[in-house]
């Protein structure tokens, strides 16, 4: 900076000059922005504009539940400023959106919202602020494009008016804004298998069965190459056989039967198992689809069960006899060319060992006759003698009974030869022959002693 | 010389006039950035918000993000030369403190209260606390509460141009945490029916299942777990029940095996739980309940009466009776023994059938006993087979059958006959005698 005042040739009203010179320097200087940078905004009705933007996938199926990232900008601007010397630096911008809170709003798309209005403070003219909406489509929605409502709340400061004479003080006036933002959601088609009815064939303990399922494409895309399955939960308890079938097309309302081959673990007791129906299809953009788990029971039957009726029997040692066996089917399915058979021991000798009755319906009974002979058997004594019926299951399968068994009790001859066979009663009539022996010699002698007495 | 030293005195005052004035400019441009701001302002204003779903699961451990905002305004500012720029802005929560309290909502919260710091308005800041929500939690919209202490500086009071002096006010303000408590199936256990369970056996165990829940389970299964250590086992951990309606029933029957040395006097664990589709279709699972399962003493059998008598060379009858001391009926039982020399046998089975507890059957068998055998008291093994009522087979221990081999004894035919030659000897003889004494 070059001062004027810079020789002796300057005059007195030079000085005067100078002086008034550099006292409107001076005022200059004092008003300089750079010692005081602050600004103020004509009214040109500034204020925040927001303006949000989902981030990401928005397509969601029905029954997901989804986390939607939303971008809210502030788009507002000033227009206009001028310099505010005496205002503190940021004190006031009316583009600057105060306090927003964001409230989401489902409207109406078919999903349930899970988030509580969000406050995300202060933002600035092109500024970001992010918030995150939680909900879940719902299990019936109907595919389409669903706008979710972003109503954003906040405050900006429209006018800072001088409120007094000197102009050192100012009022802010406030007000509040709501904006409604849209934000876009898909919901998108699928194939939803729903499961109509169950059956179930010979999905018994210890062989194989069909579980059949109608199921009915309840969702509003159309499957390619679809293929559904039924797969039990425990797979130890089920081994699959056939797992799942081919299905090809498979459109909206359309019907289709799920027949699996599933094994049975033996011993598995009756009862209702749970068990899901999945699979995947392609759909017409050529992507894969896993379809959503349909929970459903497989339900297994007790299948015959073949019980010996008969516990007791009883016979004599020695003798071929005829026995009858009764057996009967506590079970829930019939058993088919069942043939029974009792297995013998080393006493208890089965001469006719089998006999066949047929079918043997649930809850049905059916005697059966053998012919035993015991021998050298130990009088009473009961013998055990096993049992088992074999016969065929629903699908032909050849089963066999768990072994039964029953008594026999070999019971001591009664009458005249129970006596004979005992030795004391053997003495005792040995006694008797040699009483009535003696008795009678007695008697022969005293005739004969008569008979020579003259 | 008088003129220059004039001239020289003139500059000099101009020269400090000037500079005067400069200083003077220089001070009105300074002045304004010295000066400072008084604000009227009704303090801080917070709200809270979530920064997650609001919905908290039952039976679970959950962490609630909260987001504080500070929202107050300043709404006069008085400016003026004099005034010093206070180092606080009244609309600034300082040294906040947040506690979250469970309100209404049927929770415990874990966390301690979170010295968040200053909050000045328009920011937001970040509170995360961790809740338990119990098993039990009923189903329902409630409010918990965020309670904030800070302090904010409501008053400035400038002394002098030099003094200024703050007042801090403490505040504490209570905001609603607005949270949903999902529905969700509960499961209880209502009765258990365990009869014909006992140790060392396998059998069924019937639950009477109630949802005490809110919400409907469509296509829901029971699943039963073995708690660690148990004895009592299932076989297969699912059963389907079907849609379990709030208050609904089911009936459950799981097939177990009980451990062999389980004490019956004890109820032992098992965990159960269902799977569900819940109300908005997703696949679910309830939380784990444990339960007791009572069972009976194992299956026992004690031989009783004297030992059988057998001889050495000879085939004997080997009795045993076997009583059913424990509190289970068997089903087709036989017993079985297992010899060894000195002592064979062909016929080493007995069928001794159904026996109710308290109940008695004797097994005989044919035993032949070496020559040779040495005189004294013999144990044999024996076991017992027996089936429950689902027709399992079991077999028992062993349980010992004493037999007593004795030396061989008379053989009563031959002591009665040779008394029938005695009594026939004796009557031979009194005959002849009293023959001889009629003649003499």
């Amino acid at each position: 900076m070059t001062f004027p005042c810079q020789n002796h040739k300057v005059k007195r009203g030079g000085l005067q000059l100078t002086l008034i010179f550099c006292l409107v320097f001076s005022f200059f200087l004092c008003c300089t922005p750079a010692f005081a940078i602050s600004y103020t905004y004509l009214d040109t009705g500034s204020q925040p504009d927001l303006v949000a933007h989902t981030e990401g996938d928005t397509r969601y199926y029905p029954g997901d539940t989804f986390q939607m990232s939303v971008l809210l900008t502030n788009k507002g601007r000033d227009t206009a400023m001028q310099v505010a010397p005496r205002l503190s630096a940021g004190a006031y911008d009316p583009s600057t959106a105060l306090g927003v809170t964001v409230t989401p709003d489902a409207a109406d798309a078919p999903v349930t919202l899970k988030t509580l209005p969000v406050v995300v403070g202060d933002i600035g003219q092109w500024d970001e602020a992010r918030v995150t909406i939680y909900g879940t489509v719902r299990e019936n929605a109907t595919p389409g494009v669903y706008p979710i409502q972003i109503v954003v709340a906040f405050n900006y400061v429209y006018a800072i008016p001088m409120t007094d004479s000197s102009y050192s003080s100012i009022n802010k006036l406030y007000n509040q804004k709501v904006q409604t933002l849209p934000a876009r959601l898909i919901v998108m088609s699928e194939v939803k298998p729903s499961i109509i009815s169950e059956k179930y064939e010979n999905m018994v303990p210890g062989t194989q069965g069909y579980v059949i399922a109608e199921v009915r494409n309840t969702g509003y895309a159309t499957g390619n190459k679809v293929l559904l399955g039924i797969t039990p939960s425990d797979n130890i308890t089920f081994q699959m056989v056939d797992e799942g079938v081919y299905l090809g097309r498979f459109g909206p309302d359309e019907t289709a039967s799920v027949r699996v081959r599933i094994a049975v673990k033996e011993n598995t007791a009756a009862g209702s198992y749970p068990a899901v129906l999945d699979g995947k299809y392609w759909d017409a953009d050529g992507i894969i689809h896993t379809i959503k788990p349909v929970h459903m029971g497989i339900t297994v039957s007790r299948g015959a069960v073949i019980e010996a009726i008969t516990k007791d029997l009883t016979i004599s040692p020695g003798a071929t006899e005829t026995i009858n066996v009764t057996y009967r089917n506590t079970g829930d399915t019939p058993a088919i060319n069942a043939q029974a058979r009792i297995i013998g021991n080393q006493v208890i000798i089965p001469v006719s060992d089998s006999v066949s009755f047929g079918i043997l319906g649930p809850g049905e009974s059916k005697t059966a006759q053998f012919r035993i002979s015991a021998k050298s058997p130990i009088a009473g004594k009961k013998y055990d003698v096993d049992t088992e019926v074999k016969y065929q299951d629903g699908l032909g399968a050849l089963m066999l009974s768990e072994k039964m068994s029953f008594g026999i009790l070999v019971q001591k001859q009664e009458g005249p030869g129970a006596i004979l066979s005992n030795p004391v009663y053997l003495i005792i009539i040995a006694g008797i022959f040699a009483i009535l022996i003696y008795a009678v010699w007695k008697l022969y002698q005293k005739r004969s002693l008569n008979n020579s007495v003259p | 010389m008088g003129e220059s030293l004039y001239m020289r005195y003139r500059d000099w005052r101009q020269i400090v006039l000037v500079f005067l004035v400069l200083c003077t400019g220089a001070g009105f441009c300074i002045i304004p950035c010295q000066a400072g701001e008084k604000y009227f302002s009704g303090g801080p204003e917070l709200f809270v918000s979530l920064d997650s779903s609001n919905e908290l699961v039952p039976g679970t451990t959950t962490d609630i993000p909260l987001v504080l905002q500070n929202k107050g305004k300043i709404t006069m500012e008085f400016y003026n030369y004099y005034t010093i720029q206070p180092d606080y802005i009244p609309t600034t929560a300082k040294f906040a403190t947040v506690m979250l309290l469970p309100g209404n909502a049927p929770l415990k919260v874990k966390s301690n209260p979170q010295a968040v710091g200053d909050i000045p308005a328009g920011v937001v800041v970040p509170a995360d606390f961790t809740v338990e929500v119990p098993q039990d939690a009923k189903a329902g919209h409630y409010l918990m509460q965020a309670v904030v202490t800070y302090q904010y500086v409501p008053v400035v009071e400038q002394q002098s141009s030099t003094n200024i002096e703050y007042y801090f006010k403490d505040e504490k303000v209570v905001l609603p945490v607005h949270v949903v408590v999902k529905p969700m199936v509960d499961i209880s256990v209502e009765n258990t029916d365990s009869k014909d369970l006992h140790a060392g056996g396998e059998g069924y165990v019937t639950f009477t299942i109630r949802n005490t829940g809110n919400d409907t389970g469509n296509r829901a299964s029971i699943f039963l777990a073995a708690s660690a250590g148990s004895p009592v086992v299932p076989y297969s951990d699912g059963i389907y029940v079907g849609d379990l309606p709030p208050g609904g029933t089911a009936e459950p029957r799981f097939k177990v095996s009980v451990s062999e040395n389980a004490d019956p006097t004890q109820f032992y664990p098992l965990d159960m739980y269902a799977t569900y589709n819940d109300f908005e279709g997703n696949t679910v699972q309830s939380p784990t309940i444990s339960t007791g399962v009572k069972f009976g003493e194992k299956v026992r059998f004690e031989r009783t009466g004297p030992p059988s008598v057998l001889y050495p060379g000879k085939t004997g009858i080997l009795s045993a009776t076997y009583r059913n001391s424990g509190n289970t009926t068997v089903y087709n039982a036989q017993a079985r023994i297992s010899v060894i020399a000195p002592f064979s046998s062909d016929d080493a089975t007995a069928y001794l059938g159904d026996l109710l507890p308290g109940q008695s059957a004797t097994a005989v068998f044919s035993v032949k006993t070496d020559k040779g055998t040495t005189i004294k008291a013999y144990s044999v093994n024996s076991q017992i087979q027996y089936t429950n009522s689902d027709n399992t087979a079991f077999v028992t221990e062993n349980i010992p059958v004493i037999i007593d081999v004795q030396p061989e004894s008379g053989n009563w035919i031959i002591i009665g006959l040779l008394l029938i030659v005695i009594i026939l000897g004796g009557a031979y003889f009194w005959h002849r005698r009293k023959k001889t004494r009629a003649i003499n």
